[in-house]
C-alpha cells in the first residue's frame, strides 16, 4: 500500500512539527494538570488510609481536617470503650497550624494510648519526639526552609527540629509531629484530643461498630479509614473539578485547533490531487480515509511527544518542588488518549466536507 | 512494447455516443459546450479529436469519462450507459473501465513515479506486494525502469507522461481517454507518446480517445474527428471498422 498520508503529511515536516508539536502542549497540560490532581487526591486519601485502626472516630460536622477541627472531650475515650464490638480507642491531636513564617502544616501527636508506638509509626515516624522538639515532613521543612537543629515556631512557640522524615504523614504531606503535651498545649485544651482511631473486636463488623458508636456517643462521628479517605478526596475533587475542567477544555481547543488547521491547510493545499484520486477511482471512503489517518498521525505522534514530555517534565518539577506532587496513573493515560483521538476525529469534519465537494472534472483544467 | 497484434472485430464496440449533450447555464446565456453528440469507437481504435480552444473538446472527454453528468443523451461503455449511474458505480467504472492521461500530467508530487501508479491499484482493492510489483513492470515496459523511485519534480515532461500512462493502464482499462497529452512537449516526446498509446491500442487491445490540437500526431491515428461548437464537422461514423487484423509495432 502506498503510504499517502503519511507522504503528504512528511512533505512539509517543519508543518508537522508544529502540528505535533501543538498538540503535544495540549497533551503536556491535560497530563500535568491530571497528575498534579491526582497527586493532591492520593496525599489526602494516605491521611486516612495511614491510620493502623478500623475506624477514624471524629466531631460530627468535622470530617475535614484542612477545614474544621475536630475537637472531642477526653471522655468520649471511656464512652468508647463502652460501645459493644470496640476493642481499643487511641487518641490522636491533629490540627492545621501555621508552621515557620508563613505555611500552614497539619502538627499531630500522638497521645499516651493502647496503640501509641504503632499508630506513630504508621504515620512514618519512628519514636515521638520529646517536649520542645519537632519532626517535620520533607515537604514542609523544604517549604520553610528548615532543617535538623534548626528551630522552628508553630503558632507562638519555638521548637527544634530533630528530624526530617520523607515518610511522614500529613494532610498534603505537609505534617509536623510533637510531642503530645505541647500539642495539647498549642491546641489550648489539654482535656481534649482530635480524633479517636478505633480498634474492633475480630468478631466485630466495622460499619455495624461504626453505627453504634455514633448512636452511643452523642457527637461524634465514625468512618472506616477507606470512608475517611474517600470525604477528604470528595472535598478536593468538588474544589478542584471545575478548574481542571476549565483546562482540560482549553487544552483540547488548543490540541483541537492545532488538527484541525493543519488538516484543513494540508487538505485546501492537496486540492487538485484529491480531485485526481477521485479522477482515477477513489471512492469519498477512500479519500475520507486520507484525511483522517494524516488526522490520527498528528495527533497520536503529539500524544505520544506530550505525554513523554509530561513524565520528564514532572519528575523535573518533583525534584524542584517537592510539595508538588504529580501521581501519573495509566487511566489518565488513556483518557487523553481517548480526548486525543476525539481531537482527531472532530479535526477532520472541515477537511472531510471540502474533500467530500471536489469536482474530479477539475483535474481537466491545465 | 511487444508488437503482437490483438483481434478485434466490427461489432466489438467499446465507445457508443448517442445523443450526448451538455449545456452550461440556462436562458439566454445557456451554452451547448456538446451538443447531440453520436459517435462510436470500436476496441483497438486509436481516435483524436481535433478542434479549437474551447470547442467542447475537454468537457467531451469528461462526459465521456464520468467525470460530468450530461444534459441528455447516452454514454455507453462496453454496452453499459454509464449516465444513468449513481456516484458510487460511476467511481466503478472510472476504476476499472478507464484510464486518464491529463494534460499537466496530474501526478501526485509526495510520491514516487512508482508509486503514483501503485496507488491506482490501492484505490481498486488491489494493493500489496503485488501491486509494487505490476507498477514496477509497466514502467519498466514503458522505459522508465531507470526512473522508478523518482519523485514528479526530478522527471522530464515526457517521463511524466510515461508514468500518467503508466498509471492509465495499470487496471487494463478498456477505454483510454487522453486530454492533449503532447500540448507540454517536444516535437520529439509528443508524438512518442501518442506512439506508445497507439501500441497499447493495437496491441493491448485498449481503445483510445485522444483530444488534442496538436497536428504533429494526426497521422498517427485511424480517425480525426474536427469538433467546432460542440459538434463533430464531419461524419464521426467510421466508414469502416478498424482492420481486424491490423498490427502496428512500435
Amino acid at each position: 500500500m502506498v503510504p499517502l498520508a503519511r507522504r503528504y503529511l512528511f512533505s512539509d515536516k517543519i508543518r508537522l512539527a508544529i502540528a505535533a508539536g501543538g498538540v503535544a502542549f495540549a497533551v503536556l497540560l491535560i497530563v500535568l494538570v491530571q497528575a498534579f490532581f491526582q497527586g493532591i487526591i492520593d496525599q489526602i486519601g494516605r491521611f486516612a488510609s495511614a491510620a493502623p485502626s478500623d475506624l477514624w472516630v471524629m466531631q460530627a460536622g468535622t470530617p475535614d481536617p484542612s477545614h474544621g477541627a475536630s475537637i472531642l472531650p477526653n471522655s468520649v475515650l471511656s464512652d468508647l470503650q463502652d460501645v459493644p464490638g470496640v476493642a481499643a480507642a487511641q487518641p490522636l491531636l491533629g490540627r492545621a497550624m501555621q508552621v515557620g513564617s508563613a505555611r500552614f502544616g497539619f502538627v499531630m501527636a500522638v497521645p499516651e494510648g493502647p496503640f501509641q508506638a504503632q499508630t506513630i509509626e504508621a504515620f512514618g515516624a519512628q519514636s515521638s519526639p520529646e517536649r520542645g522538639q519537632v519532626i517535620l515532613s520533607a515537604v514542609l521543612a523544604k517549604d520553610i526552609g528548615a532543617g535538623r537543629g534548626d528551630a522552628v515556631d508553630i503558632a507562638a512557640s519555638s521548637f527544634e527540629v530533630i528530624d526530617v522524615s520523607s515518610s511522614l504523614v500529613g494532610s498534603f504531606s505537609v505534617g509536623a509531629l510533637l510531642d503530645s503535651q505541647d500539642a495539647a498545649q498549642l491546641f489550648g485544651d489539654p482535656e481534649a484530643f482530635s480524633f479517636a482511631l478505633v480498634f474492633v473486636s475480630q468478631d466485630a463488623d466495622p460499619e455495624q461498630v461504626a453505627a453504634a458508636i455514633e448512636d452511643q456517643v452523642p457527637g461524634t462521628a465514625a468512618l472506616t479509614p477507606q470512608e475517611f479517605a474517600d470525604v477528604l478526596r470528595q472535598e478536593i475533587e468538588d474544589g478542584l473539578r471545575p478548574i481542571g475542567a476549565v483546562l482540560f477544555g482549553l487544552a483540547f481547543v488548543v490540541g483541537l485547533a492545532v488538527i484541525a488547521l493543519t488538516i484543513y491547510t494540508s487538505t485546501v493545499e492537496r486540492t487538485r490531487d484529491y480531485g485526481v484520486l477521485k479522477a482515477v477511482g477513489a471512492s469519498p471512503g477512500q479519500l475520507f480515509a486520507v484525511v483522517i489517518r494524516q488526522s490520527l498521525i498528528v495527533a497520536l505522534a503529539g500524544y505520544v511527544l506530550g505525554s513523554a514530555l509530561g513524565i520528564a517534565s514532572g519528575r523535573l518539577l518533583q525534584d524542584a518542588v517537592p510539595q508538588f506532587v504529580l501521581v501519573f496513573r495509566w487511566q489518565d493515560f488513556l483518557l487523553v488518549l481517548a480526548a486525543v483521538l476525539v481531537m482527531s476525529a472532530v479535526a477532520t469534519l472541515v477537511p472531510v466536507r471540502r474533500v467530500a465537494s471536489i469536482d474530479p472534472a477539475m483535474v481537466f483544467r491545465a | 512494447m511487444g508488437a503482437q497484434a490483438v483481434k478485434t472485430s466490427a461489432d466489438d464496440i467499446v465507445l457508443e455516443l448517442r445523443g450526448l449533450t451538455k449545456v452550461f447555464g440556462s436562458g439566454a446565456a445557456a451554452v451547448r459546450a456538446v451538443d447531440g453528440i453520436d459517435l462510436t469507437v470500436r476496441r483497438g481504435e486509436l481516435v483524436i479529436i481535433m478542434g479549437p480552444s474551447g470547442s467542447g473538446k475537454t468537457t467531451l472527454l469528461t462526459l465521456i469519462g464520468g467525470l460530468l453528468k450530461p444534459t441528455s443523451g447516452t454514454v455507453h461503455i462496453n454496452g453499459i450507459d454509464i449516465t444513468a449511474m449513481k456516484e458510487s458505480a460511476l467511481t466503478q467504472v472510472r476504476r476499472h473501465n478507464v484510464g486518464f492521461i491529463f494534460q499537466s500530467y496530474n501526478l501526485l508530487e509526495s510520491l514516487s513515479a512508482v508509486e503514483n501508479v501503485e496507488v491506482v491499484l490501492d484505490l481498486a482493492g488491489r494493493g500489496g506486494r503485488g501491486a509494487a510489483v505490476k507498477a514496477e513492470q509497466i514502467l519498466v515496459d514503458l522505459g522508465m525502469g531507470h526512473r522508478l523511485h523518482f519523485k514528479p519534480r526530478d522527471l522530464s515532461g515526457g517521463e511524466k507522461q510515461r508514468v500518467s500512462v503508466a498509471r492509465a493502464m495499470i487496471n487494463d482499462p478498456d477505454l483510454m481517454l487522453a486530454d492533449e497529452p503532447t500540448a507540454n512537449l517536444d516535437s520529439k516526446h509528443g508524438p512518442e507518446i501518442v506512439l506508445l498509446l497507439r501500441a497499447v491500442a493495437k496491441e493491448l487491445g485498449r481503445t483510445a480517445v485522444i483530444v488534442s490540437h496538436d497536428v504533429r500526431i494526426q497521422e498517427l491515428a485511424d480517425r480525426i474527428l474536427w469538433f467546432e461548437d460542440g459538434r463533430f464537422k464531419d461524419n464521426p461514423e467510421p466508414a469502416v471498422a478498424p482492420a481486424e487484423e491490423k498490427t502496428t509495432g512500435v
